[in-house]
């Protein structure tokens, strides 16, 4: 009803766009893109997934939940490597899927930084091919941008109509019956985010002024994402909390598992904004891995020796951004090549981020446990000592 | 299915050398044990060929016990309990639950009359088998049987008879290495299963059709085969052995083979052919073997379940009864709606509320899951995870105990009276039972509340001591070590006449009940032999004091006489303050309350005060310690004296005890806080002059501040309301502080703040008021001192300051 004219005007990405008509409206200059979404990065394994995959597809999925298992976690299929796309408990990621299979929503809950918008743009791109359908929550977002609002210019001049309503991404989703993502659903004012209630329990979107109402086609569904520990988050309501399945998503407990996160994102990063210089070793990789585990437990890995943890969040994301950021120094200011005095210059303001006693935090890490640590962590100990 | 294509071709291991492929000797139906599935098909099987014989795999010497199998009263989980007649004892416990495959079998036949055996060797060959060092290439199985001694499983029991053999190293390389010591793990992670049960619930447990469960089964149990390598005379061959000579023996007694049904692991079924030599008369007579006695118990979920170490591969027992009768109604689709609507009910029980959609969310979740893994029926981790994110919201903590519960479950067996009893068993139940004590043989607590005073109300002497009898009972079996009952600490109000205990019945209980028979045949004769062992030990005077006591507490007359005798005897040798403290604490517990116990202690008062006179002469060495024997083991050592002389004034030389503390009070040679903790004592009968002249001695410069300060504290330690009353005291004290100097003040303060922190804000506010007496100036600021707490920046400052005592030292001083 209110679709062709819905989609039309607002928004250039056609609303039943598929992965390929989103990246040949960009394809001219794809190269000039400074971040491709999941389905276009990814096209290539998407579609040697769905080449090969035998088991059956749910309706209006681009792929059945065992190969979108394989496109999260990364597998062999028909001689193709698939890369992980997240690494961790893989159970989490099948409860996930099972979620999605069923009609409930998934809220994917976690400390900041624990790939939760990842995970859920990987998995919106990897069920129907499209995770630009994205509302971001915030404290300002209002009712209209989770149901839809109008062309004032042509409610104003013909009164409402199918043609002068706007949708909203969701109302997009239900048309088109493809995944819609939420993110930060916390940050939303409860009010407005109980305006989904309807939406999961009954699939429908009312239009009143126009006296229809929306029916979601099948395979629509809701991935949002909520913070744990953060300012300004809101309360869910039970009422919502109830349409959703919550999978928590950990941080990384062990240094190896957080090692290759972060060793595989840098790279990807590396090529992606073309940075020269080559991925930091996996030497000091493990160092900066190990001081972020140390200071978010508390202690040092042995367990030997307490620390005094810093207030600001230490993410694996941070740790990322780390690299990245010393990359770039690296390439433009240093010899080219990532060394411990990159990665110090960054390390302290990730540690001593907003509160001023984290800089007494900071310098007793680095006296009491860092500069005990023997010969291997003497330059890097001096390079972080040289900025405090 | 067979996981022998599994095993690596290039090297593996060398073939057994008797790799069978022949004729079995009956119907042969592998199994494992506690499954579900197995119990199911196999009833189903048994109906269809109606055996004439039923042989099932168990230890041969407890055939006695099954007929009892179809008594009315009979609910599992039981056990069968083997023990060695003599000590110590080894025993073998064989758990069955109403879905263990034997359990089925065995019932089957005694329902329809047919022939039942259990074939396999026998517990009294088993227990010595394990107790006889063999040949020394085995060494490794002996120390694993080590364990094996006190009360253990049958090794391989539960699981599908694993290999328990070490490989030989020689033959095999890594990955059939892997696969020999654990197969199971490998078995999962090439299925893409998390763990083995798992798998093995998904492969096994669902399969609905009983031809097709038999066939799978024996498979893998040959493919399981494949991966060992078994030398001759191994456990393993040497049962199989013994099992064909079973089914021989049957198949000469006129039984047909089509018509004899084997119930054995499936690790063993394709060794049961006719290719295979039986066990001969000769190799029989050789095996060792010794006496043993065999009963039934009542066993328990909580106990099948790995939770209490019991690894069976049966990790959620109650869940399996459940796939059980489900199994047995042909509606296996049921289990998961069942499973999720037991666990939001628990969850309700427990105050929190989840809702019916939560639980429609819960199935669909667990069926998406399973789903996943390619079946249809969703197996107990695909269930759990699904209840975890629905039900728990994500997170597994609000769900732990309803897991746990509808998991693992509570339940207990219970047996018929009086079968396959011990003499020992049976006093018990006799006295359980005159004690009206049943309703409390359950395995979970319960708090049971004994008044042991006579009940007048009631007409029967039985009924009117029942308390005290069930006391006197329970005192029994907590000197047998039997858990039954824990006695709590009660508040001492009530010390006279009532006792609390929390009981709970565990199917340990009955294991240790059945040791017991190895003592005496009656539960007042084996308590009377435990005391007597433990008097015959005992060497120190505490300990037989407690002896004494306990003697009481289980109306044991001749061993309490006995008891009596040692601890005079001790009693002239010991020194030990702290331990004759004890013991006179207990037997002024025995002088005072033993006539409701209806003994007569008249012979314990000269003992009590033999023992104060010793107490007094070793008080003098005992002060003479460091700070921290003195304030822990000591201090206390002192106040239980001090309480018994004030109850035993007629029995005790009160005059030489308060001597013996006013001579303690002044010395400076012992423990400062000691001497301070007897003027305390002693503080009522002082004049105001002594504490006056002792005050400005301790006081005085010439003595160590901290010495002072830990007389302080010993003197707070008792008796406060005295000490309010001695205006001396605190002007002396108040001049004292306000003269240190400033080192000496750091030196003092810890000490002294410790001896004013125990102190109520009621009661500072009377030091408070009691220094204003002393010092009238300032009294405002005073007043308002105990109401101030410290601010942050004030506790941060007095930590640096305090941090610069030098504590090292501090130490010394005292």
């Amino acid at each position: 009803m209110a679709k062709s004219s819905g989609k039309a005007k607002p928004n250039p990405a056609p609303a039943s766009g598929s992965p390929t008509t989103t990246a040949s409206t960009s394809e001219p200059n794809r190269d000039s893109i400074l971040r491709h979404p999941a389905e276009v990065q990814y096209a290539q394994e998407l579609a040697i997934l769905a080449q090969h995959d035998t088991n059956p597809k749910p309706e209006s999925w681009n792929l059945s939940p065992q190969a979108v298992k394989t496109y999260i976690l990364g597998g062999k299929v028909a001689d193709h490597e698939i890369t992980p796309k997240y690494v961790g408990n893989p159970r989490l990621v099948e409860i996930a899927i099972g979620t999605l299979l069923t009609d409930r929503a998934l809220l994917l809950v976690g400390e900041p930084g624990t790939a939760k918008s990842w995970l859920s743009e990987h998995l919106a791109a990897a069920i129907c091919g499209d995770s630009l359908l994205v509302v971001q929550g915030t404290a300002g977002t209002t009712e209209e941008q989770i149901r839809y609002s109008w062309n004032y210019a042509l409610l104003l001049a013909e009164g409402p109509s199918p043609k002068a309503l706007v949708p909203s991404p969701i109302y997009r989703a239900m048309m088109s019956g493809k995944i819609v993502r939420f993110e930060e659903i916390s940050r939303v004012p409860s009010e407005i985010q109980d305006s989904l209630i309807t939406i999961l329990s009954e699939k429908m979107l009312a239009v009143p002024e126009l006296g229809f109402h929306v029916s979601a086609k099948r395979g629509f569904n809701v991935i949002a994402t909520a913070n744990t520990r953060d300012r300004g988050v809101n309360e869910m309501s039970s009422a919502l909390m109830r349409r959703f399945n919550r999978v928590q998503l950990p941080v990384p407990s062990d240094i190896e598992t957080e090692v290759k996160i972060v060793r595989k994102r840098v790279a990807e990063i590396g090529t992606n904004l073309r940075l020269p210089a080559p991925p930091p070793p996996e030497e000091l990789v493990r160092k900066i891995v190990q001081i972020f585990q140390e200071l978010r437990r508390g202690q040092t890995i042995d367990g030997r020796q307490k620390i005094k943890p810093p207030s600001s969040v230490l993410s694996t994301a941070e740790a990322i951004s780390l690299f990245g950021n010393s990359m770039a120094l690296a390439s433009h200011f240093g010899n080219g090549q990532v060394c411990e005095s990159d990665v110090a210059a960054g390390l302290h303001g990730v540690v001593v981020k907003e509160d001023d006693r984290d800089q007494a935090v900071w310098i007793e890490y680095l006296e009491n446990v860092m500069k005990k640590r023997g010969t291997e962590w003497r330059d890097f100990y001096q390079a972080c000592r040289e900025l405090v | 299915m067979a996981r022998r294509s599994q095993n690596p071709s290039s090297s593996p291991p060398p073939p057994a050398p008797n790799r069978p492929n022949g004729m079995p000797l009956a119907r042969i139906l592998g199994i494992r044990h506690l499954s579900p599935a197995g119990a199911c098909h196999l009833n189903d099987m048994l109906d269809a060929i109606r055996p004439t014989a039923v042989l099932v795999e168990g230890p041969a010497d407890a055939i006695e016990l099954v007929r009892h199998f179809s008594h009315k009263d009979i609910q599992p989980p039981i056990a069968i309990l083997c023990y060695t007649k003599s000590r110590p004892i080894r025993s073998l416990l064989y758990p069955l639950a109403a879905y263990s495959p034997e359990w089925i079998a065995l019932r089957w036949a005694l329902k329809h009359k047919a022939e039942y055996q259990w074939i396999d060797l026998p517990a009294s060959v088993f227990l010595e088998w394990h107790q006889v060092p063999r040949s020394s290439e085995e060494e490794n199985q002996d120390e694993d049987d080590a364990e094996f001694d006190a009360l253990d499983e049958f090794s391989d029991y539960g699981e599908l008879d694993p290999p328990d053999e070490s490989p030989h190293p020689a033959a095999v390389n890594e990955t059939t290495l892997a696969y020999l010591n654990d197969p199971y793990t490998e078995i999962a992670r090439l299925t893409g299963e998390a763990d083995h049960e798992t798998w093995w619930e998904r492969h096994f447990e669902h399969t609905p059709d009983a031809a097709s469960y038999f066939q799978q089964i024996d498979a893998f149990g040959v493919g399981l085969r494949s991966l060992q390598n078994l030398q001759p005379g191994d456990e393993s061959l040497v049962r199989e052995a013994y099992m064909r000579r079973c089914i021989h023996q049957v198949l000469q007694a006129g039984h047909r083979p089509e018509q004899v049904v084997v119930v054995c692991g499936a690790f063993h079924s394709s060794e049961l052919i006719h290719e295979l030599e039986p066990m001969s008369d000769q190799e029989w007579k050789t095996l060792p073997r010794t006496e043993v006695n065999v009963t039934l118990m009542p066993y328990s979920y909580r106990r099948l379940s790995s939770e209490l170490g019991y690894g069976a591969g049966n990790h959620a027992p109650m869940y399996y009864q459940a796939l059980y009768e489900e199994m047995k109604a042909r509606d296996i689709e049921r289990l998961s709606s069942r499973y999720a609507s037991q666990i939001s009910q628990a969850m309700r029980k427990n105050g929190l509320i989840r809702s019916s959609a939560e639980v429609i969310e819960t199935v669909r979740l667990a069926s998406s899951l399973a789903a996943l893994q390619g079946s249809s029926v969703p197996c107990l981790r695909d269930l759990r995870d699904a209840a975890i994110t629905c039900l728990g919201r994500g997170e597994r903590e609000p769900i732990r105990a309803a897991l746990k519960e509808i998991e693992i479950g509570t339940q207990v067996g219970r047996l018929p009276q009086d079968i396959g009893r011990t003499a020992i068993q049976d006093d018990f139940y006799h006295q359980i039972k005159d004690l009206h004590l049943l309703r409390y043989q359950k395995d979970e607590l319960q708090i049971l509340e004994l008044d042991l005073r006579q009940n007048r109300t009631v007409k029967s002497r039985e009924a009117a001591f029942r308390d005290l009898n069930r006391s006197t009972f329970l005192h029994r079996l907590r000197v047998l070590g039997i858990d039954f009952a824990h006695k709590q600490e009660v508040d001492q109000a009530h010390h006279t006449w009532k006792e609390i205990w929390h009981v709970q019945w565990t199917a340990e209980c009955e294991i240790q009940l059945v040791e017991c028979s190895l003592i005496a045949d009656t539960i007042e004769i084996a308590a009377a032999f435990r005391l007597a062992d433990q008097l015959a030990t005992c060497r120190s005077i505490d300990q037989a004091a407690q002896i004494v006591e306990e003697a009481i507490c289980c109306q044991l007359t001749d061993t309490f006489v006995n008891a009596q005798h040692h601890l005079q005897a001790l009693a002239v040798e010991s020194e030990d303050f702290v331990q004759l403290s004890k013991a006179i604490t207990s037997l002024s517990h025995i002088i005072r309350y033993g006539n409701i116990r209806c003994i007569d202690t008249e012979d314990l008062k000269p003992l009590l005060s033999q023992l104060f006179l010793r107490s007094i002469f070793a008080l003098h060495r005992a002060c003479i310690c460091d700070d921290t024997t003195a304030r822990e083991q000591i201090h206390p050592a002192i106040i239980r004296i001090y309480d018994a002389v004030r109850l035993h004034a007629d029995l005790i030389d009160t005059e030489r005890w308060n001597a013996e503390l006013d001579w303690i009070a002044p010395t400076d040679s012992l423990n400062s806080y000691l001497s301070g903790l007897a003027m305390a004592l002693r503080l009522v009968q002082t004049s105001d002059e002594v504490l006056e002249r002792q005050l400005s001695c301790r006081l005085s410069p010439a003595t160590p501040a901290d010495l002072t300060a830990g007389w302080f504290e010993g003197l707070m330690q008792f008796n406060r309301e005295a000490l309010f009353q001695r205006s001396t005291l605190w002007k002396q004290l108040d001049h004292f502080v306000t003269t240190l100097e400033e080192e000496d003040f750091r030196r003092c303060l810890v000490p002294l703040r410790r001896a004013f922190s125990s102190f109520s804000k009621g009661q500072t506010r009377r030091i408070v008021s009691c220094l204003l007496q002393a010092s009238p100036q300032d009294a405002q600021s005073m007043l308002d001192i105990p109401e101030v707490s410290l601010s942050e920046e004030e506790t941060k400052t007095l930590q640096e300051q305090l941090s610069d005592l030098n504590w090292d030292d501090l130490d010394l001083g005292m």
